[in-house]
């Protein structure tokens, strides 16, 4: 943390506390708690969409729930104040749990309806259930304590917290955790994240945010009724925080800022206001596509962009890669009958392997022989027809690919799948999910626990990269780096899992020969250290130089195993490769 | 016909191609053979305009064609046949076609001409002229592939892997069919992994390995080359 860090924030709190008295007039006070709380909403909006990936036009529905909560309970049950606002924040985090338990096995446009509808629903509710909000009616005399300055202290300072938390969270492991999922899901699988969970909780913390904004909106106006929650209100949020930066943690606050200023100086072309804010949207989207702070920051970036010391540390691999012992002895791995069909098309057909531990194992065949769709059926990224696979003996029957990862399979795939947003280190970081412990409150607060984990990962991961010699690079953005860095990146990232079989998918694809010998020699330590290697490969020199073993597939079947010597000499893998020599004279 | 001088091509930070140089004379068949990742598909791509040369150039008929964009190539009366069919598979077999002759559309005799060849050549899909493309086994989607690249009526035609996936019999039918294609005067540059069917077919040939020519010579004698099957199983 920069020493001057310290400095800003008092700063900001003096700033906070000057600006009303700064503004002339007390319409400026209300102006600025409206921007406070729409801040806390954008913030939240922010790591739904910004770190999750994920979109919502519904947030307005979340602000609803919140405004009504504390409205309800303050004024029917004569509750405080200081139990209503969580209170508006837990009804509208468990509301966005609920509704992303379904929702968030969609994606894109789907989830973007079906928040859309989600809003339309809490609007119409709060419309037509009048014994409970009043309907058109509202709600009246809801508390409005403070005074409007000492409510905009309230409101700011709440912000303020609450922003220091998000930051703190998605600066931590388990915003990176996100980041991870946003960039590749696949990939975020593959190191043992589950997904769909964690996408979950990211819309709740995101709801919880709006939920909290709402309740400030209740006792700011002392009125709410169903005219304040509109699909209109939903489109601001996110425009404010593409105005402000996705994804950046100041983004929120500055959009909504400006948008609020700009909303107010415009106040005499109400008429106009959509397209005044449609307006500022392109504008944005053409010429700031990463937003007004998103930009600010690529730009101071590039500047102090610095490279990381590498560690002077000797590695020892087998302590950084010591998985949990697991006492089973024979195969590692083995598939039974495993089959896979694709619209009629046979791409594995019964296929029966075994993998013996500590060696590696190549899986070779034309194109189209079923050879990735074999990897994907023992990660489990696609489900079997028919068929099992056997892992230390037990079947995986129903695992999805996170759970195999967190027995140790890990994978690294053909076409490179690393988390954009993250650098090298955080790449890797992310590999070691599967043996993470402190929860995300722990993240959230820096707790103890939570730094020793993150610091005792950071030193696994950069042995890691030391290991493969690209330590140096550990600052940078993964997308960066060079072809051959990237592939050395993923397996990394694969390492990280401290995986007891690893499955490559074309490990040497594009790589030079000075490459290819590197990766040679860096197999070879694996398997030393014990890890297990199933390979997929095309580069044959490669194949034949470094496999204890190698299968043939052709058409889905297995054709023939044996040693690469045993292989390359078979009439029939030959054939396999080349076409049928008697068949094709004959026709002469 | 075709000339390509010491060819190189980048995806991105990937070499893909390493300096590849080829003939393809007027009237021949020429095939490219080689192991999956080897360069080829890239190699017809790059010839079409279709990937980013950073070196090298290709001459059609002595003309340099490297720099020209891909729709301007296939007016020169080249035909580039793709690695998996490609065909439309919710339109019709007639209209795949149809597409295929896509500059020809105000000159409809001529396309009425040209579809009435190809379902000559390939009477299995005059049967099916209604049908639904998607709905075609592999080796009639093959077969519609290469009808559709010829309603072009062109001169030079680079097929990419017909064989890919499809079973023997099937293999043997398309090849006559290339065969006899290029008796009529077309001349054929077709990239292949399975080796035994393409050189018995071709005149010459070239195999690649990793991004470079590793061997090349008349189809006959690379036929009996040990050296071959060392470019697919390493040696």
């Amino acid at each position: 943390m920069s020493p001057l860090r310290p400095l800003v924030w008092i700063a900001v709190v003096v700033v906070l506390y000057v600006l009303p008295s700064a503004l002339p007039t007390q319409y400026f006070t209300l102006l600025l708690q409206t921007a406070a709380y729409d801040t806390i909403v954008v913030v939240g909006l922010n790591l739904l969409v910004g770190f999750s990936g994920q979109i919502s036009l519904g947030h307005a529905g979340f602000f609803a729930i919140g405004a009504y909560t504390t409205s309800l309970l303050t004024t029917s049950y004569g509750l405080s104040l200081w139990l209503t606002l969580p209170a508006a924040g837990a009804f509208a985090g468990a509301a966005g749990f609920l509704l992303a338990l379904p929702a968030i096995r969609t994606k894109g446009l789907y989830l973007a309806m079906i928040t859309v509808g989600f809003g339309f629903v809490v609007e119409i509710l709060a419309q037509r259930w009048v014994d409970l909000t009043g309907g058109t009616m509202g709600i009246y005399a809801i508390p409005q304590p403070f005074g409007p300055v000492g409510y905009f202290y309230l409101v700011a300072g709440v912000a303020v917290a609450l922003q220091l938390a998000m930051n703190h969270l998605t600066g931590s492991l388990w915003g990176k955790t996100l980041l991870a999922l946003k960039g590749s899901e696949e990939a975020a699988q593959s190191v043992g994240i589950r997904v769909v969970r964690w996408k979950v909780v990211a819309f709740g913390v995101s709801a919880v945010y709006a939920g909290i904004g709402g309740a400030f909106f209740g006792h700011q106006n002392g009125y709410i009724n169903s005219d304040s929650f509109t699909f209109g209100a939903s489109l601001y949020y996110l425009v404010a925080l593409v105005i402000g930066g996705v994804g950046s943690n100041y983004g929120p606050v500055v959009g909504t800022v400006f948008l609020a200023f700009i909303t107010h100086f415009s106040a005499g072309l109400y008429e106009q206001r959509f397209f005044l804010l449609g307006g500022f949207l392109l504008f944005t989207l053409v010429f700031l596509p990463d937003g007004i702070v998103g930009t600010l920051e690529k730009w101071l970036k590039r500047r102090r962009e610095t490279r990381l010391a590498p560690p002077e540390v000797e590695v020892d691999l087998a302590r950084v890669l010591a998985a949990p012992a697991n006492g089973h002895e024979g195969a590692l791995l083995e598939t039974a009958e495993l089959t896979k069909h694709y619209a009629g098309v046979t791409a594995v057909e019964r296929v029966a392997l075994t993998i013996e531990p500590g060696t590696i194992h190549a899986l070779i065949g034309p194109n189209g022989a079923g050879k990735t769709t074999f990897i994907n059926l023992i990660t489990g990224r696609i489900p079997a027809d028919r068929g099992r696979v056997f892992y230390r003996g037990r079947h995986l029957d129903g695992l999805a690919t996170p759970d195999r990862a967190r027995l140790g399979i890990a994978r690294t795939f053909q076409n490179l799948q690393l988390f954009p947003d993250l650098t090298v280190l955080e790449n890797v970081l992310v590999g070691f999910h599967r043996h993470g412990e402190a929860t995300l409150l722990e993240y959230a607060l820096g707790l103890p626990r939570a730094r020793r984990e993150t610091a005792r990962h950071t030193g696994q991961a950069l042995a890691l990269l030391s290991f493969l010699g690209i330590s140096e690079l550990a600052g940078l953005r993964a997308t960066e780096l060079a072809y051959g860095h990237q592939k050395l990146c993923e397996l990394a990232r694969a390492l990280a899992v401290k995986p007891d079989i690893i499955l490559l998918d074309e490990p040497v694809a594009g790589a030079n020969r000075t490459e290819v010998d590197r990766i040679v020699q860096i197999l070879g330590r694996l398997r030393a250290a014990g890890i297990t290697i199933l390979l997929v490969e095309h580069n044959m020199d490669f194949v034949m130089r470094i496999s204890d073993r190698v299968s043939v597939l052709n058409f889905g079947e297995k054709i023939a195993e044996g040693t690469p010597e045993e292989v390359r000499a078979n009439p029939q893998v030959i054939e396999a490769y080349l076409g049928h020599w008697g068949a094709a004279d004959a026709r002469r | 016909m075709l000339a390509v001088k010491n060819l190189r091509v980048h995806y991105g930070k990937i070499e893909v191609l390493k300096g590849v140089s080829l003939e393809v004379r007027a009237g021949e068949i020429v095939t490219v053979i080689g192991s999956n990742g080897a360069g080829k598909t890239t190699l017809l791509r790059a010839v079409s305009g279709l990937a980013p040369i950073v070196a090298g150039e290709v001459m059609l008929e002595g003309r340099p064609i490297h720099r020209t964009p891909p729709h301007r190539i296939s007016r020169l009366g080249v035909a580039h046949i793709p690695q998996g069919r490609q065909i439309v598979p919710d339109l019709s077999v007639e209209d795949n076609l149809r597409l295929g002759a896509y500059r020809l559309a105000r000159d409809r005799s001529k396309v009425r001409e040209f579809m009435a060849r190809e379902y000559e050549r390939f009477p299995q899909l005059s049967e099916r002229r209604g049908q639904i493309a998607g709905s075609l086994s592999g080796g009639e989607q093959q077969m519609l592939a290469i009808a559709r690249g010829l309603m072009m009526d062109p001169r030079f035609v680079m097929m990419d892997e017909p064989s890919l996936g499809l079973a023997p019999k099937v293999v043997d039918e398309i090849m006559t069919t290339l065969q006899a294609l290029n008796r009529q005067g077309v001349t054929l540059l077709l990239v292949e992994q399975a080796a035994a069917e393409a050189l018995v077919l071709a005149h010459r040939g070239y195999v690649m390995r990793t991004g470079e020519v590793f061997l090349s010579g008349p189809a006959d004698e690379l036929r009996r080359d040990p050296r071959v099957i060392e470019g697919y199983l390493g040696g």
